[in-house]
């Protein structure tokens, strides 16, 4: 799916005014591409972000988001196109050839009445005769061809998603702009700290605060202000964040316990700024 | 344990109570200060009698002005000094700064002077926290914060001051320097974050946060103030905020990329477009976003711009016109 061919659904995802021609795109793209799931991978993947992105609300701007989803690349699931057909014929021949292979064991197999059979047999065969004796040989034969079977279909699954890893890879990311992925790599952040939160959240309530051990502290967490009832003690939130580095975002709800709006401080480059 | 727990909620309880019942004083020289400003502040009341916040005078024919947390609906009484008691209605309001003026109804207290807007600097100025509480003590500190309001998303000059006192409610203060001059207006208190953003390398070096910690608050900078009451004391009363209608962020690659452009603002009838790279501002290259929001804070109302940006490779220079922002310009 080229870049063009993206440009009518990147529009009704992010809700933007569709061109005269977006209509009939639609309806020629639905015959050959899963439109649906593009579509439905756009809009997940701007509710995932605006739930992971560490910025505030006000700061997730459509565009924003757009250009962090694009500048990722949307990889749609591969539509194998021609190499279907292809990876039929190979999965045929291979079943074919699991088949012939199965076959073979089996006149091997059937001398097995007399005394010396079991050293004649094939490994396979074998291990099965010296195991399970005769009456059992048929359905271990059985469960083997499944195993095979299931094999070969791993191996056709495996070869399919690598075929579509392929073809989506080709696929040019579609990168409208030359803005860089602002919003994803706050995503990125918060992604590892989300394993964290259980434990602050822990720490937070235990009573042993003081005296943790600092390593102990998550890598990836910012520094932000440390409050107390209705307070921020600004002297605890400097000790990584120097006076230059961080914003502070006015929001419209009021500050708890206070009639005066509610601000935080968000680091500069996660910020959109307006003049 | 139930004991304990219940001592626990006892000392607790002394504490906070007697923090609210506790007022810091403020200096010997700054209560000389406080006496001449005193006659200028307004403590507003509701209907009920409940202080609600103050408002400062800003002119002779008794205007005031205050901000929008102070108020309850669109009038107020204002207790002066004297038990002097004047009706205030709303006349104006700048929601860039939820800011609001206030007209005194038959204003007789012609001896009482209005405040001017200074600015006062220092590594850290204590200043008085004129609020419904009485004159509070507070430090304006030296970090300038650059602030972005969320409802209309411009950056804003911030002031940052601290006060001693966190259960005070010093929302709507004015803050007013040792000249007795109106440095600014507190409008936004920085609030607790969310449990995953708590440093824990600096809790365990801090054991300072809770009510006997610092309130940190936000008033915007005299430079905004200064233009707001400029406004308010016009005839109209309106307030010019400078705009070009432009929003921009930093890439993963330090450079300053458009994010949007106000519809039918000035970027966009220069033809500057979302995605595109600012090289440069002024024919000066600008690479920080911060100082780029700074640049701007000090253009006027028709002052021309020229933007340089990058767009498929190519460099074009952009001719901006500084307009104003419309009251109801917003995301």
């Amino acid at each position: 799916m080229s870049r063009d061919d993206l440009n009518p659904i990147i529009r009704e995802a992010f809700g933007e005014p569709a061109e005269a021609t977006d209509a009939q795109l639609l309806q020629d793209l639905q015959g050959q591409y899963p439109v649906d799931e593009v579509y439905a991978q756009f809009a997940s993947l701007q509710a995932d972000l605006k739930a992971l992105a560490d910025i505030p609300e006000c700061q997730l701007t459509n565009e924003r988001l757009k250009s962090a989803i694009l500048s990722r690349g949307v990889k749609p699931k591969a539509t194998l196109g021609w190499l279907r057909p292809a990876l039929g014929m190979a999965a045929t021949v291979a079943i074919l050839a699991s088949i012939w292979q199965i076959n073979s064991l089996q006149p091997k197999v059937q001398p097995q009445q007399s005394e010396d059979v079991g050293g004649k047999l094939s490994p396979i065969g074998q291990g099965f005769a010296q195991k399970e004796g005769e009456s059992d040989y048929a359905e271990l034969l059985g469960n083997r061809v499944a195993e095979k079977t299931d094999q070969l279909h791993t191996a056709l699954e495996q070869a399919e998603q690598d075929a579509g890893s392929a073809l989506a890879s080709q696929q040019t990311a579609p990168i409208r702009y030359s803005a860089k992925r602002v919003a994803s790599r706050a995503v990125t952040r918060k992604a590892s700290d989300i394993d964290q939160i259980a434990v602050v959240a822990n720490l937070a309530v235990g009573s042993t605060l003081v005296g943790l051990d600092p390593s102990s502290a998550p890598a990836g967490m910012s520094t932000m202000a440390l409050a107390g009832d209705q307070s921020a003690n600004k002297t605890a939130m400097r000790g990584k964040q120097s006076s230059g580095d961080s914003v502070v975002v006015v929001q419209g709800s009021t500050a708890p316990g206070s009639s005066v709006n509610g601000a935080v401080e968000v680091k500069q480059d996660e910020v959109v700024y307006g003049g | 344990m139930k004991l304990f727990t219940a001592v626990s909620f006892l000392i607790a309880l002394s504490t906070c109570m007697g923090q609210v019942g506790r007022t810091l004083p403020i200096g010997q020289d700054m209560t000389e200060t406080w006496k001449g400003v005193e006659p200028s502040i307004a403590r507003l009341l509701d209907e009920s009698g409940q202080a609600t916040g103050i408002a400062t005078l800003i002119d002779a024919k008794g205007l005031f002005i205050a901000h929008r947390s102070s108020l309850n609906g669109s009038q107020a009484i204002g207790l002066l000094s004297g038990n002097i008691k004047c009706e205030l209605s709303l006349i104006a309001e700048d929601k860039q700064t939820d800011l609001v003026l206030l007209q005194a109804k038959d204003w007789t207290e012609v001896s009482r002077s209005p405040i001017s807007v200074s600015t006062a600097s220092g590594p850290k100025v204590e200043v008085i926290l004129a609020s419904a509480a009485g004159p509070l003590k507070g430090y304006l500190t030296n970090r300038n914060q650059i602030g972005i309001m969320d409802q209309t998303g411009q950056s804003v000059p911030l002031l940052e001051v601290q006060m001693e006192t966190p259960l005070y409610p010093v929302g709507g203060a004015a803050i007013i320097s040792k000249s007795g001059e109106l440095v600014g207006i507190i409008g936004a208190m920085l609030t607790s974050p969310a449990p995953n953003r708590i440093d824990l390398a600096e809790l365990s070096r801090n054991n300072q946060f809770g009510p006997r910690g610092l309130t940190v608050t936000y008033a915007i900078a005299p430079l905004v103030l200064d233009r707001v009451v400029k406004g308010f004391r016009t005839e109209s009363h309106q307030v010019l905020h400078p705009t070009i209608g432009l929003y921009w962020r930093k890439s993963d690659d330090g450079s300053i990329v458009v994010d949007r452009v106000a519809p039918n603002g000035p970027a966009a009838s220069a033809g500057i477009m979302a995605g595109d790279i600012i090289l440069q501002f002024q024919a000066k290259p600008v690479t920080d976003p911060v100082e780029l929001a700074k640049l701007l804070f000090e253009k006027s109302p028709g002052d021309q711009i020229e933007i340089t940006v990058l767009r498929n490779g190519e460099q074009l220079k952009k001719q901006v016109t500084v307009d104003v922002q419309s009251a109801s310009e917003n995301n």
